[in-house]
């Protein structure tokens, strides 16, 4: 009797991929014991075929695993280098492969949790920071991961100078302030006091180390940083191994059996995040239990259809991202005229009809940030008030305004149309222009003159990339962030802002920042608007009703806790 | 004769590709937007931006791009991909045959059905066959291939869980070896039943729905044909000569009642091709239709240029088989 045979036999048994009849064909062939057969034939979904039955990676699980979890993503990521993308996705993917030295501790956004670092030590005037890190540590390819190599994955992020660049080089400026203090011992002598670096360090965009090991055998003339292998392949020390990457299939991860935490307990063996470009059929294979999980992938009412189906969990979590439609500062001239316009959204209709409930009226930073105004001014829909404000600030009756807004998002179609139904009602008219993303983030980011641009690009929004209000405001509202690749859309300047910003980008105790940053948002809200704000996003991740131990962050939108993470036994 | 005509539609199909690239590139050019800042992200500082720009040639002027891009096709070079940041080649071996394995079942079943639909409602004139077909063909006509698929797909995967959701097979399973890139013949030759099953079954929905559409076509096409020719003095006459009703329809009718046909069937592969870039989306079909719906959005000049180019080459050698196929059909012919 052939081993091989009968591991094939079993693996197609395991995945669905024989019918009942045809595991008892098989079977009998291999001359496998009646007894084993008929196991065999119970543990064969009724129907096997080419349909996997509902669930059918359940099959996979043994005891002390939970199998497969499948997760549904729309598109692959080109760039999964994650000291160079930006992007969610590979953020995500990050989380999964590679570790940090510290992560944001559960749901918070201040409280820290050691990853490839065991402990750490700030000095008392936060300028010097060290990390010791866990003993016997190695990354998939075997080679260990210790503080060099935590010091030589960083050099690289340094000197790549990739998207997140920005994260680390607002503290490290070079290599040289990372200082190995011995085989498991980093310190980074900052010169000034960092307050924000241990945030930083625990953000999803960038402080991943990558095994300089792979990286340098990937390394080639042109690409000294193995960026071209990087893109696509990762080898990190985390709990999953990256198996295959494909941009239009997806990703399978297997459990790295050499992770310093160890395999004991209920752990996944294996993810799978498959490609499903459309939203309903994600939306049909969450309901038909064949996947495990999506993150806020479907359309608002396809979650609001879900909440009440129980074969699946709604995780609904306040994040720190913020959706705001932009004014045009410059054709938008005086605040009052900016004031109007924030008077008459229809903030209700939006979140309750659009959003269905998934976003929080907020100004332009939200609770879980650092430095926001609990009492922050919100604008309440008032039609008079707003129509008073306009036409003291310029305007007339009849006069017309241009929205853009992203073609391809139906809820962003509506809120455009809501918005115009209010703006007519006030005797104005706002015409509504839908765009592709592509010429909405050219009109944003080009460097055309204030009068080529719309009154109002809706769509838009950010989060910063670690607890730092200073990264939620100055790219978007910063004068230097004009035109020419800068992302402040609005082209909005208030020199009083700009004082603001300027002290707290190096702010020296937390007591000055929240000072100013009230006065920061006061301007930004009640005072001067460039934007009128929807408010904070509630992001959604679904589970499967049998998943357990997912912990939604506010930072790390849309990822997973893959390791926490477990199937409940049935 | 043959010879020339080959000879004289590949001389003029360098000419259609070099049109068609200047009018594609001039196009995707003319659209606002920087494909350097889409793949940087809007998070991305503007030093990043600036570097991918460079990186890429995006900082070249428009016409030094284009005979950048010319020179570079003659090399065998198609660029790199904006969106999979791969060499565009490589992109075209992934996907082009995930898309001709569906594009030719879609082919032969709307062909093998169409054809004797057709031929039945043409027979059975104003009778319960005929009004069939005609349902058939006018909905074929008349529904938005991207709103079948879903239908089709909450049907037949969402309620009935008959047939799987898309995909070429299911993710985590190796497919065949590759020799062909078509899996269902890979699996085959592979000796491989299994996989054989399954990726035949996760052809049958898309591959149905991209073909309901050109078996309308085909079927109205064909009962045209025929019923003009079942009226001809020559059926008449061999009806006379007493040969069977089979023996007239398949023997003298039909041929003569193809030529049309033969045309549109040309013409339907232009139809299936384009039709995929939906089908491929709805069934996360990983073919050239749903790269080049990305492409396009993402401003992916080369990945753009390339599938046009790919598609119109296919499009005009179909055409000119079908022009082959005349000569067979119809010896008067001559070009």
């Amino acid at each position: 009797m052939s081993d091989k045979r009968i591991s094939s036999l079993l693996a197609q048994v395991s995945t669905g991929k024989l019918s009942r009849r045809g595991v008892l064909e098989a079977g009998l062939k291999l001359g496998v014991a009646t007894p084993a057969l008929m196991a065999l034939i119970e543990a064969t979904p009724v129907g096997a075929s080419a349909v996997p039955a509902p669930g059918h990676h359940m099959l996979l699980a043994q005891e002390g695993s939970s199998g497969t979890l499948m997760v549904l993503i729309a598109g692959g990521d080109e760039d999964i280098d994650p000291h160079y993308s930006y992007s969610t996705l590979s953020s995500t993917v990050a989380l999964a492969v590679y570790e940090p030295l510290i992560r944001l501790k559960g749901e918070t956004t201040d409280e820290f949790e050691g990853m490839m670092a065991e402990s750490w030590e700030v000095s008392d005037d936060q300028s010097t920071f060290t990390f010791k890190l866990y003993p016997d540590m190695i990354f998939q390819d075997g080679t260990p991961a210790n503080a060099q190599a935590v010091k030589d994955s960083y050099t690289r992020w340094i000197e790549m100078g990739g998207s997140p660049v920005g994260v680390i080089t607002r503290f490290v400026e070079s290599p040289d302030m990372m200082e190995v203090v011995d085989d498991l011992t980093l310190r980074f002598n900052l010169g000034t006091p960092q307050p924000l670096f241990l945030a930083a360090m625990a953000s999803s965009y960038g402080p991943m180390v990558i095994s300089p090991t792979a990286l340098a055998e990937n390394a080639t003339e042109e690409d000294p940083y193995a960026h071209e292998w990087a893109k696509e392949f990762a080898i990190g020390s985390g709990a999953y191994i990256l198996e295959s990457n494909s941009l239009s299939e997806g990703l399978i991860f297997k459990k790295f059996d050499g992770y310093h935490r160890g395999w004991e307990g209920n752990h996944f063996d294996e993810i799978i995040m498959r490609v499903v470009p459309e939203d309903g059929t994600r939306r049909q294979l969450l309901e038909r239990g064949e996947a495990d999980a999506a993150a806020y992938n479907l359309t608002f009412d396809a979650v609001d259809a879900l909440r009440s189906n129980p074969e699946v969990q709604v995780v609904e979590y306040p994040s720190t991202a913020v959706s705001w439609t932009v004014m045009n500062a410059p054709r938008l001239l005086t605040p009052e005229v900016r004031q109007g316009f924030s008077y008459a959204f229809p903030y209700d209709d939006v979140i309750n009809a659009v959003y269905k409930g998934l976003m929080k009226r907020s100004g332009p930073i939200t609770d879980n940030v650092k430095g926001a105004d609990p009492d922050v001014f919100l604008y309440q829909t008032d039609l008079d008030k707003a129509k008073e404000l306009i036409i003291a600030g310029g305007f007339a009756e009849g006069d017309s305004f241009e929205y853009m807004f992203d073609s391809t998002s139906a809820s962003e179609q509506t809120i455009g149309e809501l918005f115009q139904a209010n703006v007519a009602q006030m005797g104005f008219n706002l015409e509504l222009i839908a765009v592709d993303i592509a010429t909405l983030n050219s009109v944003a980011f080009g460097d055309a003159a204030p009068d080529e641009r719309p009154h109002f690009v809706g769509s838009w929004g950010w989060w910063p990339d670690y607890n730092d209000p200073y990264n939620q405001l100055a790219p978007n509202f910063l004068e230097a962030q004009i035109g020419d690749g800068g992302s402040n859309v609005g082209g909005y300047a208030n020199g009083r802002f700009e004082e603001i910003m300027a002290e707290a980008e190096n702010y020296e105790s937390e007591e000055r920042l929240a000072e100013l940053m009230l006065e920061a948002q006061n301007i930004l809200t009640e005072l001067d608007p460039p934007a009128i704000y929807s408010g904070q996003v509630v992001r959604y991740t679904i589970l499967g009703s049998d998943i357990e131990g997912f912990v939604p962050n506010p930072l790390y939108l849309d990822s997973y806790n893959f390791y926490d993470m477990s199937r409940a036994a049935s | 004769m043959l010879v020339r005509l080959i000879v004289r539609r590949l001389f003029f199909l360098v000419f259609v590709l070099f049109g068609l690239s200047l009018i594609t590139f001039g196009l995707s050019h003319i659209v606002p937007g920087d494909p350097a800042r889409l793949m940087a992200g809007p998070r991305a500082s503007k030093s990043a931006v600036a570097k991918i720009r460079e990186k890429y040639g995006l900082d070249d002027p428009v016409p030094v791009q284009y005979v950048n891009y010319v020179k570079g096709i003659f090399r065998g070079d198609l660029g790199t991909s904006f969106t999979t940041r791969r060499p565009v080649l490589d992109d075209l071996k992934r996907y082009l045959p995930a898309t001709l394995e569906l594009g030719l079942v879609s082919f032969i079943m709307s062909t093998i059905i169409g054809i004797p639909l057709g031929v039945l409602s043409s027979v059975k004139r104003d009778k319960l066959p005929d009004h069939i077909a005609r349902f058939v063909s006018i909905s074929g006509l008349a529904l938005p291939v991207f709103w079948l698929a879903i239908m089709a797909q909450f049907i037949f995967f969402g309620r009935l869980g008959w047939l799987p959701d898309g995909a070429r097979i299911p993710i985590g399973m190796d497919p065949p070896p590759s020799v062909t890139g078509l899996y269902t013949i890979d699996s085959l030759l592979a000796g491989d039943w299994d996989l054989f099953r399954l990726s035949l079954t996760h052809l049958i929905l898309p591959a149905t729905v991209l073909a309901y559409g050109s078996l309308a076509v085909i079927t109205r096409m064909v009962r045209g044909g025929m019923v003009e020719v079942l009226n001809q003095d020559y059926i008449r006459t061999a009806r006379a000569k007493g040969i069977s009703a089979n023996g007239v329809i398949y023997g003298h009718a039909l041929k003569n009642a193809m030529l049309p046909t033969v045309t549109s069937l040309g013409l339907q592969i232009g139809l299936l091709l384009s039709g995929a870039f939906l089908v491929e989306i709805v069934f996360s079909w990983p073919g050239i239709g749903r790269y080049a719906v990305e492409a396009i959005q993402r401003l992916d000049y080369n990945a753009t240029m390339a599938t046009t180019l790919i598609i119109a080459l296919i499009f005009v050698l179909m055409n000119l088989v079908v022009d082959i196929l005349y000569l067979f059909l119809d010896p008067r012919i001559s070009y």
